[in-house]
């Protein structure tokens, strides 16, 4: 009997998988609604835990993360509002919406944005209006357009096809180039938001340290490393020391 | 040629500058403010933006006092084409009567323009009982500008060195005294000054002095070390030792090192006074005013206003304290960084304490700010004050559905004149938009492919189909025909190598042309007799003569073979080198 229900669990595997992720999608909508719905009445507070709960649950995407900057904002919490936002940025960095928010949000900071040197995405043109998923996914299809041409050659060597891989190598060239921009930039993200009120940042990892200047929530700053609950950071090379590690949250925490 | 280019350069470049260049006002500069009957002022009028020294300022108010001129010094500076030039004329002032008088203002006219400099006042009184007497050549003299003060309070600490002779190296040192504190104001100065019928030379250096602690103190001593140069008697000796490099060793000046003190003044500090003093003092000792700010004080929520609190005056202004502003309920409150700024000049230490905050209400209404205040004491009056801003009213229209708050409106947000019979649309409010409610949301395009089991075979797959492909291909083109062609290309290189490699063994060359034929024509041939061989070449087309000479080596190197010789003659490898090259023509 054991052995017929295996067989029968192992004919059918294939087709439950698809049916439980299903069922997780519906399940995950509707936490959705629910916290939209939250949100629409004003229950910010239960909007953000439901919004929390969708991402713990692995559906962590720019869209979730712009509704949560937004149930942030309404609540009143400035620094996990730009946290949010910014974190949404990552994902959908082309969406108008998120855009106005942020800006509208980042006008409301207190402190002077920091030095944004160093960032080499920003140095190539386009590349900060698509996200990393979206620069690796053009590079495959170049990847995968290359290759079959080149597979064609094999068979037959028509003059289109010559031309056709010139300007393919070109391409993927550029597009590595790109993708190699980006994943450097995303990977070496440090950047980490203020979460509220004011923060002192000291002259070494101690509150008795000198206070050196003092940040404000929003504010976006550079995260160099941690030792113990204390964090270096930076906003420009002549603003840095250290701050309580609880105070500030990385922006990119996720993969 | 280039010289003169350059010239030309510098030239055009001082005549456009100059072209650029505005003149300002003048400035009207005295060097002090109190002077007695026997010192002399000098007196500055500074034209900037002018290289004109020909045009002498007409100064009012000169009556009182001998002038003399000191003469007129221009500076010009080019930095990055913009011309910087100022001419100063310099004047000296002798006063002929005791009392306070205005200086100025000085008229200057340049280019057809009449200009006018601010006022300046000096103070003059009479000389002190001592000064009439005959003095030592040097002699220094200290005093303060009050004697009783309270702690905190700021007193001036003036220095006078008074020389008659040409003195060098001044180096000062002032006393060391425990809870007080000396800070200079401004430049040492320099004039001349008479005492008993005798002209001197004063430098004066000025100094605010503050007691942390009540108690009776003697300020100083304070020392002046110096060199005197006098000049000895010269004699008709002297020119003969002079050099240009080394001066004369025989010098007729006689320098030596002088040292000379104060008379310490005694101050006495007093405490400042415990009665009526405010909760809130916090040891602020001098003369200040506060003023503050509010703007917008009319604005929609959610928008943000920003009141600006300055405090500033003369004395501690390090003690003035960060005021903190009280929680409002109708607004959220976010504090700026104050900002000090110090300020020394001729009337003493001082600055300002400017703070701000941005206040964003989140409801509608009409609010008034709490007043802020600030407690100092005042030594003058001799009583605590406390100063507080004026009160400020917040009216807040309503603004936005929602609550939280929002951003200012930005610089140029209002609305404007209408243009061109459009009206510029008026920014009523700010804020954000509303959340994303589909739930197609939930997905993120794209990003499966690039994490998990799909990225490399995403990234490697079609680099590795292609080459799988290849590999395919080329081993499925390696047919016999294809193996057979590409050996017999492979034949001649390899006899070539053979024969040049120094191989003289008869049964070696004999080898390796047998190998030689069958890699070439496809053979497979076990020994090779000079007959076959012939058949075989004359088969596959090759002329007779060479099928010949190939059978007459084979010949030669088997009978060597057979004969014992182990080593064939030296020009038989060069022989089957020749027979192998005209084989590969012929079998073409």
């Amino acid at each position: 009997m054991t052995r017929i229900a295996c067989l029968l669990l192992i004919a059918l595997l294939p087709g439950l998988l698809p049916a439980a992720a299903a069922a997780d999608i519906k399940a995950a909508q509707e936490i959705f609604f629910e916290a939209n719905r939250a949100y629409k009445n004003q229950q910010f507070r239960k909007a953000i835990d439901t919004y929390q709960t969708l991402i713990a649950d692995g559906f962590a995407n720019g869209h979730i993360f712009y509704n949560l900057g937004n149930a942030y904002y309404r609540s009143g919490d400035l620094g996990r509002a730009i946290l949010f936002y910014e974190r949404a940025r990552l994902l959908i960095p082309r969406d108008e919406d998120l855009k106005f928010n942020l800006a509208h949000a980042a006008g409301q900071t207190l402190d002077a944005p920091g030095d944004d040197r160093g960032r080499p995405a920003g140095d190539f043109p386009g590349l900060d209006s698509v996200n990393l998923f979206e620069a690796f996914f053009v590079f495959a299809l170049l990847n995968l357009g290359f290759f079959l041409v080149l597979g064609t050659r094999l068979f037959r060597k028509t003059e289109w096809s010559y031309y056709a891989v010139i300007f393919l190598t070109l391409l993927i060239g550029i597009g590595a180039c790109a993708l190699a921009l980006k994943w450097y930039g995303w990977r070496t993200d440090n950047r980490a938001v203020v979460l509220s009120g004011e923060l002192d940042v000291h002259a070494g990892p101690d509150a008795t340290d000198t206070v050196l200047f003092k940040l404000h929530a929003g504010t976006i700053v550079r995260h160099e490393r941690e030792e113990d609950a204390w964090a270096l950071i930076h906003l420009s090379p002549d603003k840095r020391g250290w701050t309580a590690a609880n105070r500030i949250e990385r922006i990119r925490t996720f993969k | 040629m280039r010289v003169f280019k350059t010239m030309t350069r510098v030239i055009l470049l001082v005549l456009s500058a100059s072209a650029a260049m505005a003149v300002d006002a003048p400035t009207l500069r005295l060097d002090r403010q109190k002077a007695t009957l026997v010192d002399s002022v000098r007196l500055e009028v500074s034209i900037a933006g002018t290289r004109q020294g020909d045009a002498a300022p007409i100064i009012t108010g000169l009556e009182p006092f001998t002038v003399s001129r000191g003469g007129t010094a221009s500076r010009v500076q080019i930095v990055n084409g913009q011309m910087d030039a100022t001419v100063t004329h310099t004047f000296f002032l002798q006063p002929k009567q005791t009392g306070t008088f205005t200086i100025g203002p000085a008229q200057v006219e340049i280019d057809g323009r009449s200009l006018s400099s601010n006022r300046v006042t000096l103070t003059v009184t009479a000389p002190s009982p001592t000064t009439g007497k005959r003095r030592d050549p040097v002699f220094i003299e200290s005093e303060l500008s009050a004697d009783n003060i309270f702690t905190a309070e700021q007193v001036f600490f003036t220095l006078k060195l008074h020389h008659r002779v040409h003195i060098g190296d001044l180096r000062l040192g002032l006393p060391t005294i425990d809870h007080i504190t000396f800070k200079q104001l401004g430049q040492p100065r320099d004039y001349q000054t008479k005492i008993g019928g005798v002209d001197y030379g004063v430098v004066e250096i000025r100094y605010v002095l503050t007691a942390a602690r009540a108690g009776v103190y003697s300020v100083g001593p304070a020392r002046m070390s110096m060199t005197v140069r006098r000049r000895k008697r010269r004699s008709s000796l002297d020119g003969l030792f002079d050099s240009p490099l080394f001066g004369n060793p025989f010098s007729s000046r006689d320098d030596r090192h002088l040292t000379v003190v104060t008379q310490p003044p005694a101050l006495t500090v007093r405490p400042l006074p415990i009665k009526d003093q405010p909760a809130d003092f916090s040891g602020v000792v001098g003369r200040f005013e506060m003023q503050s700010t509010l703007t917008p004080n009319r604005l929609p929520a959610g928008e943000s206003a920003t009141l600006t609190v300055r405090v500033s005056g003369r004395g501690n202004v390090n003690r003035l304290p960060d005021i903190e502003l009280p929680d409002t309920p109708f607004a959220r409150v976010y504090g700026d960084q104050p900002v000090l700024e110090t300020q020394d000049d001729a009337n003493g230490s001082g600055g300002s304490k400017t703070m701000k905050w941005a206040l964003v209400p989140n409801k509608a209404g009409r609010f008034t700010l709490p007043q802020l205040r600030l407690s100092y004491f005042d030594p003058t009056t001799e009583r605590y004050q406390t100063l507080q801003t004026a009160l400020h009213t917040l009216t807040v229209l309503p603004g936005t559905s929602q609550s939280a708050a929002a951003a200012p409106a930005p610089p140029g947000a209002a609305a404007k004149a209408p243009q061109g019979g459009k009206q510029q649309i008026e920014q009523l409010g700010r804020d954000i938009l509303p959340i994303h409610m589909s739930a197609d949301n939930l997905t993120v395009p794209f990003r499966s492919l690039s994490t998990g089991w799909f990225f490399w075979p995403a990234l490697l797959g079609p680099p590795a189909i292609y080459v799988i492909l290849l590999g395919g291909i080329r081993l499925r083109r390696q047919t016999p025909e294809r193996r057979a062609q590409a050996r017999s290309k492979r034949a001649y290189k390899s006899l070539v190598r053979a024969c040049r490699g120094n191989t003289t063994e008869c049964t070696a060359l004999l080898e390796t042309f047998r190998v030689y034929l069958n890699d070439r024509l496809n053979l497979s041939i076990g020994t090779l007799t000079p007959d076959e061989a012939q058949t075989i070449l004359l088969a596959h087309g090759v002329t007779a003569a060479t099928a010949q000479k190939a059978g007459a080596i084979i010949q030669q190197l088997e009978t060597a073979a057979y004969a014992g010789q182990a080593t064939a003659p030296a020009e038989t490898a060069e022989d089957l080198l020749a027979l192998a090259g005209i084989l590969e023509k012929e079998l073409r």
